[in-house]
């Protein structure tokens, strides 16, 4: 039970994080990819951009990492 | 490093002007400033230049020939032309200029012409199309002596008015009519319809007045049975096409004959109207002519040199001392050794540093493969982008953006290979379980506690250099606030890593007290110097530290989807399946692997590391220098987003 209960946290962990950074990059894209049809110049710095809200994510994914590693 | 810049104003008599900013040019070492007042003197002396510069008529010139150019296209113009046209006055250039009138005409005409057959060509296509369409339609109805025929096309999405008009048509005509429909390319609807002669003025009304779009043909093919249109539509499309090719043989010919001067003169009048402009911007008294910029410290000696050469002594460069923040406002040019330059545009590639502060180049160059090698951390990866770029380099000998971008994916290649063997990874497993190759230093299947801790440690050196070359730059911008903030961030910090590890055990309460007032100590700087902002940008220095998980996240990614490609590719008994399936998701796997990892380690660059030191809002070092100037006096291209 315990067991499961943490498989459950860490999914939860990472899969908040996932969907949150999802929804920003949809954002994003739709912003970068205006902003690129009308200076295409712009193309790799939206790409950094687009890659910023990441970190939701990786957090997540330590936190989901620290509750099924560390005992 | 950034390099040294000196303010320079470049004095003249006035009625040699012209002569002081070609050779300025020629030098192409100043990056020219607009004209503020010399120390010392007022306005009443010196003025920005109201100079009756040629820039009008040059400028018209230079679009001129930039379209007859586009028109014409043509060969690279030779250095000799370019050098030639250069030294010729304005008036001798405008006459070569003018000498070209009627061949700008002539390709105007030709242009004109083809814009007009492209039209011609793309109306016929469209005929013809139809006439495809609608032949099918017409072959149904029957041949009748006394009975007119007409065709309508309609949008599809309005298909229903077929019905409705055959109604009409019926009442119309007695039940002495035939509508046959089909569908037409590009989602329309074709309807032809059979009626008595007699009542063609009736049917054309009742098409009119339902806004029906009647088949539009040329005036040449009306009256013309459906049958005889197609062939003519096919030699007129054939016409068209003869016509188009000779326009476009005409235009070649003229780019083979005069496409490397239209290239040179192109060249030269852009030279022209930027030392026009450069005039505009120059400051003047009665007498003199001032041109104001800065100049590399090291080329001043030169610049001198050339200017007394080519002006003579007349012409005199005077350093201005810079002071205070003035200092801020000096252009920034990189000077790196040879394998350090491929990373200047990418150090630069979100903010230009300001002048006088740290050149993040080197630790670009450092860490940026090294991320890009751990998070791929597989030879045979390594090992096919080394080879893909070579293949590259031997198809595009003399593409320069390969010559940038190669140092730079040989050092990650390289580091990818030197990881994976430290890995033993070569296609995820394939190479343990071929030729039994073995992890020199961990498993990253199994070690996912060790490579996590890892990469954070990664994190935590590389903010902390960070926030220490910060604390540098705001010494030597003299910028008291900030070097309090970063120093406070610094301590706190270390509080932070104190009390963690009192509070995990291993160090002894003391150090955690003195840990619990170093961050006491630490927020309030921080509160003091950045408001409120202050301690939840202490909180997100270890949101920066944390975020280089991601380095063990993608490399787990990376291994764990080689592995599912050699499953997949062992699951089918047909070696040669299993192979292409292997080999198509392992390319699958090295695309995104190196396209993913060199954003995330771009990212981890700009935004946890560089954003602790970098000083933005630099202005990147742009000499006026002309197309006779040395390739490596001009501006070395910069990639996009910088400002």
């Amino acid at each position: 039970m315990e067991e499961g209960l943490r498989f459950l946290a860490a999914a939860i962990a990472v899969g908040l994080g996932a969907l949150g950074t999802g929804w920003a990059q949809s954002r994003i894209g739709s912003a970068g990819a205006g902003a690129i049809a009308e200076k295409p110049e712009v193309t790799g710095i939206m790409l950094v951009f687009l890659a910023l809200p990441e970190t939701m994510v990786i957090l997540g994914f330590v936190v989901a990492a620290m509750i099924l590693l560390v005992q | 490093m950034l390099v040294a810049m000196r303010r320079v104003d470049v004095l003249a008599p006035r009625r040699r002007a012209v002569e002081l900013v070609r050779a300025l040019h020629r030098a192409g070492v100043v990056h020219l400033v607009p004209f503020s007042a010399l120390p010392g003197t007022s306005e009443a002396v010196f003025r920005t230049n109201a100079v009756d510069g040629p820039d009008g008529p040059i400028e018209a010139a230079s679009e001129r020939i930039a379209e007859l150019r586009r028109l014409i296209g043509g060969g690279d113009p030779t250095a000799a032309l370019v050098s030639e046209l250069w030294e010729l006055a304005n008036d001798a250039m405008m006459e070569r200029v003018e000498a070209l009138a009627p061949i700008q005409a002539n390709a105007a005409a030709l242009a004109a012409d083809r814009v007009r057959s492209s039209g011609e060509r793309t109306r016929t296509e469209g005929y013809r199309a139809l006439i495809d369409g609608l032949q099918g339609i017409v072959d149904r109805l029957p041949a009748l002596r006394g009975f007119g025929s007409t065709a309508i096309v309609v949008q599809a999405r309005y298909r229903s008015v077929i019905a409705l008009l055959r109604d009409e048509l019926e009442q119309l005509t007695g039940g002495r009519c035939e509508l046959i429909a089909a569908d037409l390319a590009g989602e329309r609807v074709g309807a032809a319809l059979l009626y008595p002669e007699r009542l063609a003025d009736e049917v054309r009304a009742l098409l009119g007045g339902r806004d029906l779009e009647e088949v539009p043909l040329p005036p040449e093919f009306a009256g013309l049975a459906f049958r005889e249109i197609e062939p003519r539509l096919s030699a007129a499309l054939a016409r068209i096409d003869e016509r188009i090719t000779a326009i476009d043989e005409e235009l070649r010919a003229l780019g083979r004959r005069h496409g490397p001067e239209v290239a040179a003169l192109e060249l030269v009048l852009r030279d022209r109207a930027a030392e026009a402009r450069a005039l505009r911007d120059a400051g003047a008294s009665d007498h003199l002519v001032v041109v104001g910029g800065w100049i590399p410290a090291l080329k001043l000696d030169g610049l001198r040199r050339a200017l007394s050469a080519e002006v003579g002594p007349d012409a005199l460069v005077i350093e201005r001392p810079v002071e205070g923040r003035a200092v801020e406002e000096a252009p920034v040019a990189f000077e790196n050794r040879p394998l350090l330059r491929p990373f200047e545009g990418l150090a630069s590639f979100v903010s230009v540093p300001r002048y006088g502060t740290i050149d993040p180049t080197p630790f670009l160059a450092i860490t940026l493969p090294v991320f890009v090698g751990l998070m791929v951390g597989d030879v045979g990866y390594g090992v096919v982008l080394l080879a893909l770029l070579g293949l590259a380099r031997w198809r595009w000998p003399r593409s320069s953006f390969l010559s940038r971008l190669l140092p730079i994916a040989v050092l990650a290649a390289g580091a990818t290979v030197f990881f994976g063997l430290l890995f033993g990874e070569l296609f995820g497993d394939a190479g343990a379980n071929m030729i039994g190759l073995r992890p020199i230093w961990f498993d990253r299947r199994e070690a996912a506690i060790s490579f996590l801790a890892l990469a954070i440690g990664i994190g935590a050196v590389q903010v902390t250099l960070g926030l220490l070359l910060g604390i540098v730059n705001a010494v030597l911008l003299r910028d008291r606030s900030v070097l309090a903030g970063r120093v406070a961030l610094m301590v706190g910090l270390g509080a932070m890593a104190l009390l963690l590890g009192w509070m995990a055990g291993p160090l002894p309460a003391s150090l955690g007290y003195l840990g619990a007032a170093a961050l006491v100590g630490a927020l309030a700087v921080l509160i003091a110097t950045l408001g409120l902002a202050g301690p939840i940008e202490l909180l997100g220095v270890v949101g920066n530290i944390l975020s280089y998980a991601r380095l063990m996240a993608i490399g787990l990614a990376s291994v764990m989807l080689a592995l599912v490609a050699n499953a997949l590719g062992t699951l089918s008994h047909d070696l040669l399946v299993g192979a292409i399936v292997a080999v198509l998701l392992h390319s699958l796997n090295l695309a995104l692997g190196f396209f993913d990892s060199s954003i995330q380690g771009l990212r981890l660059h700009y935004v946890e590391f560089f954003s602790k030191f970098v000083e933005p809002g630099g202005v990147r070092f742009e000499p006026f220098a002309s197309v006779l100037a040395a390739p490596e006096a001009r501006p070395r291209p910069a990639l996009a987003g910088g400002t």
